[in-house]
């Protein structure tokens, strides 16, 4: 029998068209003109200061970052840091494309959920807790589960496929409206996964289409044949006056329906019909609603239009330049995107986007990225940014962290989220104050106590300041803060307020003068917390903190 | 470069061999894109500044509600030409007149509006079976609403959502990258400060100053359209639109701001530097609106809750109250509306100075394509019934009939007859009951005007509003036994200023009516677009008469 063993292995990998640990997504897509791809060489001509933005950039689109002291090698100090990688661009072009292995999704699902022997979820052991009510429809758990993978994978072809599926859900194209009457939880779990299982085998965009098309959380969106055409028209080909073509695809769709709540919302059909060819999109004729969805499916404006919808999130809409805009679209339309995949990877590593795009981040862009670089642990009562992190982003309407007070809810709006962050007052106030209150100054999560035994981005695992911390001069400690949030150093007149701020401020003097030589003043003993927490206050205060921003 | 120029270069990628030389400009793709058209001309604007400044709720039903609600008066038709019969959906009492007052014999008011059985526990309120017709009645009867059953978009008839939202919400054909209607008023006020200041007072006799507004633009819906910017100019900060919620809570201000005015000073240097200000304006503007709001929701907030007594006896009897006892809005746990419009209506009273609040979203949608038979009719009759709080709220707020009458939160001494609540919404519907039990999108819908007795404009003559009217008739259209069944303007109709048939006007002449409320003497200027509507569209007649009952 020992023979078997890895035939039954070969058979599987077969079966599952993977090989666990080795690039898979096999990502040859190539754009050019103005999305061409940011080269490793161009990467490593930037300065240090500027690899670690765009570095944290190119994940922070992604929901994710990476530390200081992960990316430096901190041996090197912070006035001149050296890169610990020259390969970090091609590095996490490949890690995207790697597939973890069933056994590493298994351990770090293990860790989210606390999953028992028969695979269920345990919540007293797990890392992170999450919506429990057992009626399905209720449960805001598939709200919450994609974020806290997106948080805890390694960076690999699965979060990149998580994170694509959770932004596609909140476009017009596939968001599962949970605002509606007609929609409920057991739509957006259907939706989330039927996007991660297309986007994990490369289905090409045409099918994703196609399928999406007839699936009963397209139809609890649409809920008429009639209205079911317009809205294909208008979410996968960008056409927004097709009254007769709506009208004559909703006869091609008429032995469809949507029944009503009390039957469950289903699709049924009716024992009639269309017979008549129907004329649609001027050169096209339709008698059964599968007709028009290979319409639709094979329609040429298709992929602009889906190339057209996603560049809406990654480049600010407001006031940009037309001509940009087209050069940019066209780049990758022009470069016959087959899959999501193509048309994510081409704008993420453009160099137009890691180099010269500035835009206000969402929240995800800028609270989850923060709790890696911060090198943050869920600690059970420590405020909003806890255990329930991602309850309380999605479910509890009473957190300041919560993102429908921000505008920007998950999975809910008919039409997706709108491309731009809402900055409305109140969407902004409720932003502003869940980072400045809820993460950056909540010592909580970073003062020597919060530590039990789990590093920080300011002390190890005993409740000790890091030794590269505790070496570094006051103005090297401010930069190594402002690093870790802001990715750049202070620049003069900051350093010189904020060391006044910590010497006279309003919760004491936390700093001395080192006993060796009295002319260097240095962190007071114990107060490296309170010398961040003032430091990231002042940095929630500035406007380029909400944003991603160019390097030129 | 026009929108179409734009759609050209998109369509073109990736399929220019596929396409019909003429698709290009046959078909509208895609969306937010094309240069604005000439600059809005808010000098041009003749300006005979009222005495009073009037205030303007816009509440907006997103989805597009059906026109039946208000309008019945071609039920019989569209009944017997529906694909599926009203009176099997609805009850035979739909198509009947309620000639007996109690709905015995039917469901349809003296003025056609669509009511319902009386409650067995409450007859002063009906059953859902209506669809708010008994409310609608009862406002028209006693001088509080006026009903337009003919806005029909003639000029661009898109069933689009986002085009009709869009073509509402900035009162325009031209709904790419301008102004909304928020912003056209306030970039008109400011244009032409010199006319209103020392000219016009708030309707608490406050002169207006248009550098110390104080909330004049407020949105109860998040960020919205209703205050897109002009991208050709600029706004002070504090004429620009912001968002509260509905419980006008305070995320705005700050806590734990101890080192607040050193930390301040620091960002103040920073935006000293105008290239760091330009890249982060969108922030920073937020951000200044933020602590803006900080400084003034607090007594904005303490108001919310006070409520006013109803003194006439008719108003007391139709809400089962003796004259004297203190209005009360619905129960905001059996109606979604109450809460959202009684802060709208609370921030009007007791702030003379918001001028253009706008409510909406978050409030159920109406596009009822489905399951129209339960929702729509309770929909209907929950808002109406807030309506008509509303319109209680504001009559004995106000001392225009009572001299001794105060605000009931702060205690003004203001009239509140200068208060207009404007409902309407994408577009009304189709009238064929599809298989799915509701109705398509279609064009023609009521506009619901309620409150501004005292508010008088050019459009009318000089005259002050006319109310307790129904104005247009409507007939049905299209083939029997079609889902492509509507009710348009009558043909045979009167009050067409442009030739037979009935009083009809575009979307667009609703903005255009709230900047002649505004003193704007030619309001067509800013309605107007050089490319699609040059001429822009007029006001509402206000004038014309109303339709008589159906029965006595």
């Amino acid at each position: 029998m020992r023979f078997k063993l890895p035939l039954i292995i070969a058979v599987s990998m077969a079966v599952l068209g993977c090989d666990p640990g080795l690039p898979e997504g096999g990502n040859d897509f190539a754009a050019g003109g103005s999305a061409v791809a940011l080269s490793q060489g161009e990467f490593n001509t930037l300065a240090p200061e500027q690899q670690y933005m765009v570095a944290n950039k190119l994940l922070g689109t992604m929901f994710r970052g990476v530390s200081v002291e992960d990316f430096f090698d901190m041996n090197a100090g912070i006035a001149n840091p050296q890169p610990k990688s020259s390969n970090f661009l091609a590095d996490t072009k490949t890690a995207l494309q790697t597939k973890l292995s069933p056994a590493e999704i298994l351990a770090h699902d293990t860790i989210i959920d606390g999953l028992d022997d028969e695979g269920n979820p345990d919540p007293t052991v797990a890392k992170y807790r999450f919506d429990d009510d057992p009626d399905a429809r209720q449960n805001e758990r598939p709200k919450q589960l994609p974020l806290a993978r997106i948080k805890e994978y390694p960076v690999s072809r699965d979060v990149f496929v998580h994170w694509m599926a959770y932004v596609l859900m909140n476009t017009i194209m596939f968001s599962p409206a949970e605002e509606m009457e007609s929609t409920d939880y057991t739509d957006v779990q259907n939706m989330f996964r039927f996007l991660v299982t297309n986007l994990e085998s490369n289905t090409p965009i045409r099918q994703v289409i196609r399928s999406n098309l007839s699936t009963l959380a397209r139809w609890r969106v649409s809920r008429s044949p009639e209205n079911h055409a317009l809205e294909a028209y208008e979410l996968y080909l960008g056409l927004f006056e097709t009254e007769e073509d709506s009208y004559r695809g909703g006869i091609a769709c008429k032995d469809l329906y949507l029944t009503n709540e009390d039957d469950g919302y289903l699709i049924r059909r009716t024992d009639f019909p269309n017979t008549v060819p129907q004329l649609v999109l001027q050169t096209n004729y339709v008698t059964t609603c599968d007709d028009l969805y290979e319409v639709i499916a094979g329609h040429p404006l298709l992929i602009p239009r889906v190339v057209e919808v996603i560049y809406n999130y990654f480049v600010e809409l407001r006031g940009d330049n037309l001509d940009y805009r087209r050069n940019y679209i066209n780049s990758i339309a022009n470069s016959n995107p087959e899959t999501f995949e193509d048309i994510f990877m081409a704008i993420l590593f453009s160099r137009e986007y890691l180099l010269n795009v500035e835009r206000p981040r969402s929240v995800e862009e800028n609270l989850m990225p923060m709790l890696d670089t911060l090198q943050w642990h869920p600690d059970e009562g420590a405020g909003e940014v806890d255990e329930q992190i991602f309850r309380r982003m999605t479910e509890f309407s009473n957190q300041q962290i919560y993102m429908d007070g921000m505008g920007w809810a998950t999975a809910k709006y008919k039409i997706g989220r709108l491309p731009d962050v809402p900055l409305d007052g109140l969407s902004f106030a409720n932003y502003h104050k869940s980072m400045r209150e809820e993460l950056l100054m909540n010592r909580g999560y970073y003062d020597p106590s919060a530590t039990r035994g789990i590093a920080n981005f300011l002390y190890d695992e005993n409740g000790d300041v890091k030794p590269f911390i505790d070496s570094m001069s006051l103005n090297d400690f401010v930069d190594y803060l402002f690093m870790s949030v802001l990715q750049r150093k202070a620049d003069a007149n900051e350093k010189a307020d904020l060391i006044d701020v910590f010497a006279t401020g309003v919760t004491g003097n936390h700093l001395t003068t080192d006993p060796d030589d009295n002319t260097i003043t240095i962190v007071r003993v114990g107060r490296h917390d309170e010398i961040a927490q003032i430091t990231f206050d002042y940095i929630a205060r500035l406007p380029e903190f909400y944003y991603f921003r160019s390097v030129n | 470069m026009k929108r179409r120029s734009f759609i050209k270069s998109l369509g073109a990628v990736g399929a220019s061999a596929l396409l019909p030389s003429t698709w290009p400009t046959a078909f509208n793709m895609s969306t937010m894109y094309k240069a604005a058209n000439s600059a809005i001309n808010y000098s041009g604007v003749n300006i005979a500044a009222p005495s009073i400044m009037p205030q303007v709720i816009n509440i907006f039903l997103y989805g597009g509600p059906s026109e039946l609600s208000g309008n019945l008066t071609n039920i019989v038709d569209i009944n017997a030409s529906s694909q599926n019969s009203y009176t099997a959906a609805f009850g035979n009492r739909v198509v009947s007149f309620d000639d007996t007052g109690d709905a015995t014999n039917g469901f349809i008011t003296r003025h056609g509006f669509w009511r319902g059985t009386p409650n067995n526990n409450n007859p002063l309120v009906d059953n859902t079976d209506g669809a708010g017709g008994r409310d609608m009645q009862y406002m028209v009867d006693q001088g509080y609403m006026s009903v337009y059953r003919t806005m029909m978009k003639r000029k661009d008839g898109t069933r689009s959502h986002r085009e009709s939202i869009l073509m509402s919400q900035k009162g325009s054909l031209d709904i790419e990258t301008s102004a909304g209607v928020g912003t056209r008023i306030a970039a008109m006020l400011y244009q032409n400060r010199a006319a209103y200041e020392g000219t016009t007072t708030f309707a608490d006799g406050t002169a207006v100053d248009m550098d110390n507004m104080i909330l004049p633009f407020v949105s109860f819906e998040g960020d919205t359209r209703f205050f897109a910017i002009d991208p050709d100019y600029t706004l002070p900060l504090l004429l620009r639109g912001t968002t509260l919620d509905q419980d006008l809570n305070d995320p705005f201000t700050r806590l734990n701001d101890g080192n607040a005015a050193a930390l301040d000073a620091m960002v103040a240097r920073k935006l000293a530097d105008p290239a760091y200000s330009a890249r982060y304006a969108g922030v920073i503007s937020s951000n200044g609106l933020r602590e803006y709001l900080a400084q003034r929701i607090g007594s904005v907030s303490n108001a919310l809750g006070a409520l006013p007594n109803v003194l006439d006896a008719s108003d007391a009897a139709d809400l089962g109250i003796n004259p004297g006892e203190p209005l009360q809005y619905p129960n905001p746990n059996n109606n979604q509306y109450s809460e959202r419009i009684q802060a709208a209506v609370t921030l009007a009273i007791e702030n003379p100075g918001s001028l253009y609040i706008t409510v909406g979203g978050g409030l159920g949608g109406w596009d009822d394509h489905n399951n129209g038979i339960d929702r729509y009719r309770s929909r209907m009759t929950q808002l109406f019934r807030a309506l008509k709080a509303a319109a209680l709220h504001i009559k004995y707020s106000g001392n225009q009939t009572n001299a001794t009458i105060r605000t009931p939160g702060t205690g003004l001494d203001r009239p509140t007859d200068n208060i207009v609540i404007n409902v309407y919404g994408d577009f009304g519907r189709r009238v064929n009951l599809n298989n799915s039990q509701g109705w398509d999108h279609g064009n023609n819908q009521n506009l619901w005007t309620i409150g501004g007795a005292g508010v008088a404009s050019a459009a009318n003559g000089g005259a002050f509003r006319q109310l307790g009217k129904v104005v247009g008739t409507t007939v049905r259209v299209g083939d029997p036994g079609t889902n492509n069944q509507v009710t348009e303007p009558d043909p045979a109709g009167t009050g067409n200023p442009n030739g037979p048939g009935s009083y009809e006007m575009e979307p667009m002449s609703v903005a255009a009516s709230v900047y002649s409320y505004f003193g704007a003497q030619n309001p067509e200027i800013l309605t107007a677009d050089e490319e699609r509507n040059p001429t822009g569209d007029p006001a509402i007649d206000e004038t014309i008469p109303g339709e008589a009952p159906l029965f006595p």
